[in-house]
C-alpha cells in the first residue's frame, strides 16, 4: 500500500556490483517505502537475483559503486548477520540443506539471536513452542517440521514454506523474496502468498524478485520494476505485469535500447 | 627406528602376568605364546610401512610404560556417571581387568550371558567357544599390536548371545584407564549365535589416567541371521595412545551395524576389519573421527566380501581442526566369488584449520565382475553458501561456523540406537568443533 510521507526503508542509488571481476549490476536505482510491495522482474541473467544477494550482503559480490541505505543507514560495510539484525530478510530461491541441525532448534537460535540484538527478550524452548505454533498454522505446517533437519530432504514447497516461516519469526522490516514462487504448485503458492500478505503491514516492505507474473496474482505489488543489464529499465504499477504476461519482455528491452541509442 | 620398536615391545613383554593365572589352560597358554613368538620376530610398525605411513608412533616407542597396579581404587560415583540407562549389563574393566565390584548385571532382566575370562573358563561350553573363536576371527588382518594384545591381555569380556535372544538387549563394556604411563590390553569377544540380537557399547575412557596406552582387540562373530549393533566410543584421555583392532565375521544373512566414534586420545588408530564370510551378509558402518588440537586420529577400515549377495555401506566423516592430523584408509575388497555384491563407501572430511591435515585413501579391490561398488571421498571447508544462509538469519560468523561444524559431525549419530549416548557424544562434538 502506498502511503504519503511513509518512511523510506530501502534506498539504492547507482548500485554497481560484480562477482569474480564480472560486473552484474550497473547503476541500479530503487526506492522502497514502508507499507509498499515491490516486484522486480526481468529476463534470466538480468541481475535481479544478484540484487537480492547484494542487499543481503553476500560475500562473493563486491559493491563497486553506489549506495545501499536501509532506513537511512549505509549497509555496504555490514555483515549479512548485522543486516539481518537490523531487519533485512532474504528468502532464498534455493534454501540450503543443513543435515544435522534440527529446524526447531535452528529457528529458536536465529530468533533469539535477532531478538537479543534488537534488545528484546529471548524465549526458552517451551515459550518458543507456543510462539511458533501460530506461525506454523499460518503456513499450514505441521509441528513435525520442527523435528526435521533444516531443509534436509524437504520438497520444493516445504522449503519455500520454511523460508516464509523464518520470515514470520524474524519479523523483518524489509523482506526480499527471491523467486519464492519457483517450484511451487498452485496450492503451495496460495499458502505462501497468504503468509506473505498476512505478515505484511504498514511499517514494513516486501520486495518480490520473480521471473513470472503468476505470483503477482496472489501478492499484489504497488510497483513493478523491470531489470535488464543490471539496471532498472522500466517502472510501473501492477498493470505492467499483465502487459509483460501478454507481450513478454522483448518490447521493453527494445524500447529501452532505442531510447538509449 | 625399528630398534626402538623392538625394545619397546620387549619391555612390555617382560610382563608375565597373563600366562601364570591361566596356565592350567594349555591351549590358552599356547595361543598367548604364539603371539609372543610373533612379536619377538616382527618389530612394531613404523612410518616406513605403507599401512602406518601417516601415523608416527616414535614418541610411544621412546616412552617407558609400566604394568598398571592391580590394587587401584576407583571412585564408584565416577563409574556410575559413565553408565548408560539402557544397559541391562555393564561390564567394567579397569586397566584391562574385569572389576566385579564395578560391573552391574541386572539379574532379573539379563538374558545374555556376560563373563570375564576366569568365569568363562569354569564353564565348559564357553571354554569351547573361546577355544574356537579367540584370535580366530576373521582369521587374518591382525597387526603387531593385535599380537601384542593376544600375548598380554589379562582378561576378556566374553559375551555370548544364544539363539533364544530375539530382542535387542544393551550391554555396556566400559574400559576405564587409571594409570599414569601404563599399558593395558582390553579384550572383548562377542559371539552372536543364529538369529540372536544384541546391542553393545564398547567404551574407552580415561579416569585419572595419563600418558597411558590402551591396546584393545575386539572380536565379534555373527552366525547366520544374527543382528549386532556395535557402538565403539573412544573418549580416552587427551594424552593417551589408543590402538584398537575390531575384527568382525558375518555369516549368512546376518546384519552388523557399527558406529565408531573417536573423540579422545593424543594418538589413536582403529583397525576395523569386517568380513562377510557367507552368502548375503549386511555390513553397515558409520564413523566419526574428530581431529582436535594436536591429535592424530587414524582409521583403517577393511570391508571384505568373500561370498555372493553381500551388502555393505560405509560413511566415515572426520573433522580436522587445530594442528590435528586425520587419516582414513578405507579398503573394500570383493573376492572373485562375491558376485552381486552391493557396496558403497563415502568419506567426507571437513578441514577447519590451515595447520590441520587430512589423508584420505579409498582403496577398492574388486575381483568379481558383477558387482555394484560406489565410493567417494571429499576434503573441504564449510561452504560459503551455507555460511551465508545462516548469516542472513542473524548468526554471526563464529556462530554459523559452529552450527555447521556441529551439524556435519552430528549427522553420523542422528540414528544412533543408544539414545542416552547421543547427548554425551554431542557435547564432545560441540566442544571439539568450536571455531
Amino acid at each position: 500500500m502506498i502511503t504519503k510521507n511513509a518512511e523510506t526503508i530501502l534506498s539504492v542509488q547507482g548500485l554497481s556490483a560484480s562477482i569474480n571481476g564480472a560486473q552484474i549490476l550497473k547503476g541500479l536505482d530503487i526506492t522502497v517505502k514502508a507499507g509498499e510491495i515491490h516486484a522486480i522482474m526481468g529476463p534470466n541473467g538480468s541481475g535481479k537475483s544478484t540484487f537480492s544477494k547484494v542487499v543481503a550482503g553476500h560475500p562473493s559480490y563486491s559493491v563497486d559503486e553506489g549506495t545501499i541505505d536501509f532506513k537511512g543507514k549505509n549497509l555496504t560495510d555490514l555483515e549479512p548477520d548485522e543486516r539481518a539484525k537490523l531487519g533485512i530478510f532474504l528468502g532464498f530461491q534455493y534454501p540450503v540443506e543443513v543435515p544435522g541441525v534440527t529446524n526447531g532448534s535452528f529457528l529458536r537460535l536465529a530468533y533469539n539471536t535477532v531478538q537479543g540484538a534488537r534488545g528484546k527478550d529471548e524465549l526458552d524452548p517451551l515459550e518458543f513452542d507456543d510462539f511458533i505454533q501460530s506461525k506454523l498454522n499460518l503456513l499450514g505446517m505441521d509441528a513435525s517440521f520442527l523435528e526435521r533437519s533444516l531443509n534436509d530432504g524437504f520438497s520444493g514447497g516445504e522449503k519455500k514454506r520454511n523460508e516464509i516461516l523464518q520470515m514470520a519469526i524474524l519479523e523483518p522490516t524489509l523482506a526480499i523474496l527471491d523467486e519464492t514462487d519457483s517450484g511451487l504448485d498452485i496450492d503451495a503458492l496460495r499458502v505462501v502468498a497468504n503468509g506473505v500478505n498476512t505478515l505484511h503491514g504498514d511499517s514494513d516492505a516486501v520486495v518480490l524478485v520473480t521471473h513470472y507474473q503468476r505470483l503477482l496474482n496472489y501478492i499484489e505489488p504497488d510497483f513493478i520494476h523491470v531489470v535488464d543489464g543490471g539496471r532498472v529499465i522500466k517502472t510501473g504499477d501492477k498493470s505492467l505485469a499483465h502487459e509483460l504476461e501478454s507481450r513478454g519482455y522483448e518490447w521493453i528491452l527494445e524500447e529501452n535500447s532505442s531510447s538509449v541509442s | 627406528m625399528s630398534e626402538q620398536s623392538i625394545e619397546f615391545a620387549a619391555s612390555l613383554l617382560q610382563d608375565n602376568g597373563a600366562g601364570t593365572e591361566f596356565s592350567q589352560q594349555e591351549w590358552l597358554n599356547e595361543r598367548q605364546q604364539e603371539a609372543r613368538t610373533q612379536l619377538k620376530m616382527y618389530p612394531l610398525p613404523t612410518t616406513a610401512e605403507e599401512e602406518w605411513r601417516f601415523t608416527d608412533l616414535t614418541a610411544l616407542y621412546k616412552s617407558t610404560l609400566s604394568v598398571p597396579r592391580v590394587d587401584v581404587s576407583v571412585d564408584p560415583s565416577v563409574i556410575n556417571s559413565l553408565l548408560i540407562p539402557e544397559a541391562v549389563s555393564s561390564i567394567v574393566l579397569v586397566d584391562g581387568v574385569y572389576s566385579p565390584d564395578m560391573s552391574v548385571v541386572d539379574e532379573g532382566k539379563a538374558k545374555i550371558k556376560v563373563s570375564n575370562l576366569k568365569a568363562a573358563l569354569q564353564d565348559k561350553s564357553l571354554t569351547s567357544i573361546l577355544k574356537d573363536k579367540l584370535n580366530r576371527i576373521p582369521g587374518d588382518g591382525i597387526s603387531a599390536f593385535g599380537e601384542m594384545n593376544t600375548a598380554l591381555f589379562k582378561d576378556i569380556a566374553v559375551i555370548h548371545v544364544d539363539s533364544s535372544v530375539r530382542e535387542f538387549e544393551t550391554i555396556h563394556v566400559l574400559n576405564v584407564s587409571t594409570g599414569k604411563h601404563t599399558f593395558s590390553h582390553p579384550r572383548l569377544l562377542l559371539i552372536a549365535e543364529k538369529q540372536a540380537k544384541v546391542r553393545i557399547l564398547e567404551d574407552y575412557v580415561g579416569i585419572g589416567g595419563f600418558g597411558y596406552m590402551t591396546n584393545s582387540v575386539s572380536e565379534i562373530s555373527l552366525a547366520a541371521g544374527a543382528q549386532v549393533i556395535h557402538v565403539k566410543l573412544q573418549r580416552d584421555d587427551d594424552s593417551a595412545y589408543h590402538i584398537a583392532h575390531t575384527h568382525v565375521g558375518v555369516d549368512n544373512g546376518a546384519s552388523y551395524r557399527n558406529w565408531s566414534i573417536s573423540v579422545g586420545a593424543a594418538v589413536s588408530r582403529h583397525n576395523l576389519v569386517t568380513r562377510q564370510r557367507q552368502e548375503g551378509g549386511d555390513i553397515q558402518i558409520k564413523g566419526l573421527a574428530l581431529g582436535h588440537e594436536k591429535r592424530i586420529v587414524d582409521t583403517h577400515s577393511c570391508i571384505e566380501h568373500t561370498e555372493p549377495h553381500g551388502e555393505s555401506n560405509q560413511v566415515h566423516k572426520t573433522i580436522a581442526g587445530g594442528r590435528s592430523k586425520v587419516v582414513f584408509n578405507g579398503k573394500v575388497k570383493v573376492h572373485k566369488n562375491a558376485q552381486q555384491t552391493n557396496s558403497s563407501q563415502q568419506n567426507r572430511n571437513l578441514l577447519l584449520s590451515a595447520r590441520a591435515s587430512v589423508d584420505a585413501k579409498p582403496e577398492l579391490e574388486i575381483f568379481a565382475d558383477d558387482v555394484k561398488c560406489a565410493h567417494g571421498a571429499t576434503v573441504g571447508q564449510v561452504s560459503e553458501d551455507e555460511l551465508f544462509y545462516l548469516k542472513t538469519r542473524g548468526l554471526d560468523d563464529v556462530m554459523a561456523r559452529n552450527v555447521l561444524n556441529y551439524a556435519f559431525a552430528k549427522e553420523v549419530i542422528d540414528d544412533l540406537p543408544i539414545a542416552s549416548l547421543a547427548g554425551v557424544i554431542e557435547s564432545y562434538i560441540k566442544e571439539q568443533t568450536k571455531t
